[in-house]
């Protein structure tokens, strides 16, 4: 299935390439899942053609590519322009590519977001330092909100962190176990049956364990706001037609065709510039990514 | 008649009958054939549909089972989330989700509206749980299935379907939809197919009978085409022929009945169709025609002469010349090939020539044409036949009348033609007369008076007066002269100038003066019986009675039997009468004065008298017309004539009688002149004979004055 994934969007990507010579806006996601990216990016990208059509823009394609690093190496030699993802990997991939992040994107009316670490309201664990012999599931390798941010506040704590085997595994006293349950609501799943003693999740996820179990969870570290999905393009980039793409995407919400366009581009509320400036947004996010790459996760 | 008048026609006549019997049958199979077909397909489709979604809940369970365990063993149900979201987009899932043993809302699609690890509290979920073996549920048309999914007895969670029959059911609804419009729709087109096919198939059978109706109200022109090759082909064709026949057959009868035998020409039923079709049509309009009768002059002559035979002949080139003629004069001639055919179109110059019968014709021209086709058809009859190798001459007089001038209707019409044509006949013959209403009025009253008279004579209705005649020397009663009076029933007396001529005309005239001579006798005998000096009693004989061999018996027979002396009658005729030699005449004058009865040549005079015959006949009296004794005291002329006659009647030993006496002067004239007798008003005027004989008795022989006369003396 993989393999699959890989060939398809390598396809994409050949094709793409040809065509971006040829006033061709291409761009990109990550993800497995191929064929519900490109019904996503759809609608953008015919909105994008219809706008840009006055610098020359004739095509905008769709790259999803599996991994950040196959992002990076697309951005780098020219075959995806715009990139969106959450703003840690897509901060990875930035500046592995030489490519910048621009605009701040808002999902379902939720422009910032951070994650929380939680444990049942009858665990004795009370902060981050009574992890110690404790298992705690994070959602995936490449999940912002649920494991570089959470991750980064464990390791705040100098206890040592160890990937487990799984759940059936435990971790020795004087460490923290860690496991990867795949999804956020694996998560608060394994959390909720006690596979687990504590969970990396997001606000969202919490308020789902709230709706079905209420009181039965609370939440011991918060971390700090990220934006919940930024804009990178690649470096390089025309001036005019960045600073027209640019124009464009943050002028959406002013339309009722673009508003239409958005909605339909997985909930997009609107697009618009980092509050702090995109040097004071990414400066954090840039040390954590340090972080990680010192812990080898990336 | 109008294209919608022909539709609806055809409309009404194609849902009668057959066509409507044959539509009804088709419909009713059609009808039926739909409905077999739709319910067939509506079974069909509810097994398949039954079957589909047992099939399909089924499948759908199995599909999840194996999708989701993976998962569930995983622990990892939020991998599921993509194919449930699928799962439940399908149409007829209300609902799919999957349960963990815990309660919780796991994953799910469709209308579910829970929350990620939310309780579900579900009597289906707990009685799977409970058994550890699907459940399922059908109610309000929705499959409720809960199937656990089980390892090594385990229960791992349990899949709950809301499988919606109603959606199947709502699509089998289309489909029943779909069906009656098709059905609907091909019932429509049945219908019209097999109304269609209906007229399609009696349309032969109402062209027959529209056909045969026509034929019947007498269009024998009908015929029909039947475009096909069928039964219906053949019939129509024998229709035709049967027409052909009829009209053949028709035209036959028609001839016989409406043509003349003998000139070929229509005859006088035709006619009066025409006439009458003509009176009718033309009553309101301003159509003006003219009806000439026509009559050879002399026809009957020709046929006593040469016979029959020739006389049919003649008739036939007459009628052929006589059509020529119309012909000449642009008129076209209808004939009697149709009875249908009217003459009705005047400018189109059609006109009509029939025979009457006999030697009688009658045409119908346009009014303004008849003036000058009557000139010339006049002229040209004038010209002689050649007929069966003899010249024939006969002339023709030619009556009109205009319609509606003259008269309006068929038989006045006629009539007035008839009336027209005896004025020509009357103005000379070989011409022609339009009809004159004052010329009619006389000829009816002459009719009347004809007929009155024959009456009168049979009844003897009328009286002898007798007028006084005297000696003009002593003024004494020597005789009297007996004139007939009529007393009509309601007109009162008529004047024998009037009623005479008449009866001269219609033959009557030796009967009444047999019944005259009759009276005569009768008072001779009666005022003589007592007399010593006999009256001579004068009485007026027509040529037509002298003409009779039996006429001197008659006399004698009457002389007898009233036992009166010959020598007391004398019979007065006219000076033509006496100059008429005839041997029969003569005879009959012989015989009466061999006995002694007196001859009078009246009203001596006026006509033209052979001297020599005058004297030869030796007559006993001469009567002067009054006419001669008007003159006297005025007219030197007159007066010489009457001592002319005087002399002349001495001559030949004749008495002399002068008429019209009425006054002395006159009287003294023939004093002296030397005439005999005299007669007039001075004298006395004619009395009932009874009157007369009354008065002659009383006064005995010698001078005498009648009642109301006067004196001689």
């Amino acid at each position: 299935m993989r393999f699959l994934v890989r060939i398809a969007s390598l396809c994409l990507v050949l094709v793409a390439g040809k065509l971006a010579q040829a006033e061709t806006l291409m761009l990109g996601s990550i993800n497995d899942d191929v064929r519900k990216h490109i019904e996503q990016f759809t609608p953008l990208a015919d909105y994008l053609v219809e706008q840009l059509a006055d610098q020359g823009i004739t095509r905008v394609g769709i790259s999803v590519l599996p991994t950040a690093q196959d992002m990076a190496d697309a951005m780098r030699v020219g075959d995806v322009d715009l990139y969106f993802d959450s703003p840690v990997v897509a901060a990875h991939v930035a500046r592995q590519a030489g490519g910048e992040p621009f605009l701040r994107r808002w999902k379902n009316g939720i422009g910032e977001y951070h994650s929380i670490i939680i444990v049942p309201n009858d665990s004795s664990i009370r902060s981050l330092y009574d992890l110690e012999g404790v298992t705690i599931g994070f959602q995936g390798p490449s999940s912002t909100s649920g494991f570089m941010l959470p991750v980064a506040l464990v390791r705040e704590t100098g206890i040592p962190l160890r990937e487990l085997e799984g759940t059936d595994d435990s971790p020795a006293g004087d460490e923290i176990g860690f496991v990867f349950t795949g999804d956020d609501r694996n998560t608060i799943l394994w959390l909720a049956q006690g596979l687990i003693g504590a969970g990396a999740t997001d606000p969202r996820g919490l308020a789902w364990l709230e709706d079905s179990q209420p009181g039965a969870f609370r939440s011991i570290a918060r971390s700090a706001d990220v934006p919940r999905q930024v804009v990178v393009r690649r470096g390089g980039m025309d001036a005019a037609l960045s600073a027209r793409i640019e124009d464009v995407l943050r002028d959406m919400s002013d339309t009722s065709e673009g508003q239409r366009t958005m909605a339909l581009f997985n909930d997009t509320t609107c697009f618009d510039d980092f509050p702090d400036g995109v040097e004071a947004t990414f400066e954090p996010i840039y040390q954590l990514l340090d972080e990680l790459n010192l812990m080898g996760v990336i | 008649m109008g294209t919608k008048d022909t539709l609806s026609k055809w409309l009404r006549a194609s849902t009668l009958g057959l066509a409507r019997r044959l539509t009804l049958v088709l419909s009713a199979l059609i009808i039926v054939f739909v409905a077999v077909v739709i319910a067939i397909n509506m079974q069909t489709q509810r097994v398949l549909l039954a079957e589909r979604m047992a099939y399909s809940a089924d499948h759908l369970i199995a599909l999840a089972q194996e999708v989701s365990m993976p998962h569930l063993l995983e622990n990892n149900p939020a991998g599921l989330e993509v194919f449930f979201e699928q799962v439940g987009n399908q149409f007829d899932v209300e609902v799919i989700y999957l349960v963990s043993p815990r309660r919780w809302y796991l994953a799910g699609g469709g209308d579910i509206e829970a929350n990620f690890l939310s309780y579900i509290a579900d009597p289906l979920i707990e009685r799977a749980f409970a058994t550890g073996h699907r459940q399922q549920v059908f109610e309000s048309e929705v499959l409720s299935i809960a199937a656990p999914l089980t390892v090594g007895g385990t229960v791992l969670g349990i899949l709950r379907l809301d499988y919606n029959q109603k959606r199947l059911v709502d699509k089998m609804n289309a489909v029943l939809v779909n069906n009656l419009l098709a059905g609907f729709a091909f019932l429509l087109v049945g219908l019209l197919f097999s109304r269609w096919l209906a007229s399609r198939l009696s349309s032969p059978l109402i062209q027959l009978t529209q056909a045969a109706r026509s034929a019947a109200d007498g269009n024998l022109d009908t015929e029909i085409a039947i475009k096909s090759k069928d039964e219906f082909a053949q019939l129509g064709a024998a229709f035709n022929a049967m027409m052909q026949n009829l009209k053949t057959s028709m035209y036959e009868i028609h001839r016989v009945a409406y043509e003349d035998k003998v000139t070929g020409a229509p005859n006088r039923s035709w006619l009066n169709n025409q006439l009458e079709h003509l009176t009718l049509h033309h009553a309101h309009s301003e159509t003006s025609f003219a009806v000439m009768f026509l009559d050879l002059d002399n026809f009957k002559a020709i046929n006593d002469t040469h016979g029959h035979h020739v006389g049919d002949l003649l008739l036939r080139s007459f009628s052929r010349r006589l059509a020529r003629c119309m012909r000449e004069k642009g008129l076209i001639l209808l004939d009697v090939a149709s009875d249908e055919r009217h003459l009705a179109d005047f400018d189109k110059n059609e006109a009509v020539l029939a025979r009457l019968g006999g030697d009688e014709f009658t045409l119908i021209v346009p009014s303004k044409k008849a003036d000058a086709l009557a000139t010339h058809i006049v002229s040209e009859m004038a010209r002689s036949f050649k007929v069966d190798g003899c010249h024939i001459t006969n002339t023709t007089s030619i009556g009109i009348a205009l319609f509606p001038a003259h008269a309006t209707s068929r038989e006045h019409l006629l009539k007035c033609a008839d009336v027209a044509m005896y004025q020509a006949k009357r103005g000379g013959r070989n011409t022609h007369r339009y009809y004159d209403h004052n010329t009619h009025t006389q000829m009816k009253e002459r009719s009347a008076l004809e007929r009155d008279l024959e009456q009168a004579v049979e009844q003897d209705n009328f009286q002898m007066y007798l007028q006084p005649q005297f000696e003009v020397q002593t003024g004494k009663l020597d005789g009297a002269e007996a004139l007939i009076r009529w007393e009509h029933p309601t007109k009162g007396p008529v004047e024998p100038n009037v009623f005479l001529p008449v009866a001269a005309s219609i033959g009557l005239l030796p009967k009444i003066g047999q019944l005259m001579l009759a009276k005569a006798i009768e008072a001779a005998a009666t005022i003589n019986r007592r007399r010593d000096e006999p009256l001579i009693i004068a009485v007026n004989v027509s040529i037509e009675e002298l003409n009779d061999d039996g006429f001197a018996d008659m006399v004698k027979h009457w002389l007898d039997l009233h036992d009166a002396h010959p020598r007391t009658l004398e019979i007065e005729i006219t000076e033509n009468t006496a100059m008429e030699e005839s041997a029969v005449v003569e005879h009959q004058v012989a015989q009466l004065r061999a006995i002694g009865v007196r001859f009078a040549i009246d009203d001596f005079g006026m006509g033209y008298s052979n001297l020599g015959r005058l004297k030869a006949l030796a007559f006993e009296t001469l009567k002067i017309d009054r006419s001669l004794v008007t003159g006297i005291g005025e007219d030197p002329a007159s007066e010489s004539l009457l001592y002319t006659i005087l002399d002349m009647a001495k001559a030949i030993g004749a008495d002399v009688v002068a008429e019209g006496i009425e006054t002395a002067e006159q009287l003294l004239f023939l004093r002296n002149a030397g005439c005999g007798h005299y007669q007039g008003y001075f004298g006395g005027r004619p009395v009932p004979a009874d009157t007369f004989a009354r008065w002659v008795l009383s006064q005995g022989d010698g001078p005498a004055s009648a009642p109301g006369m006067r004196s001689a003396s």
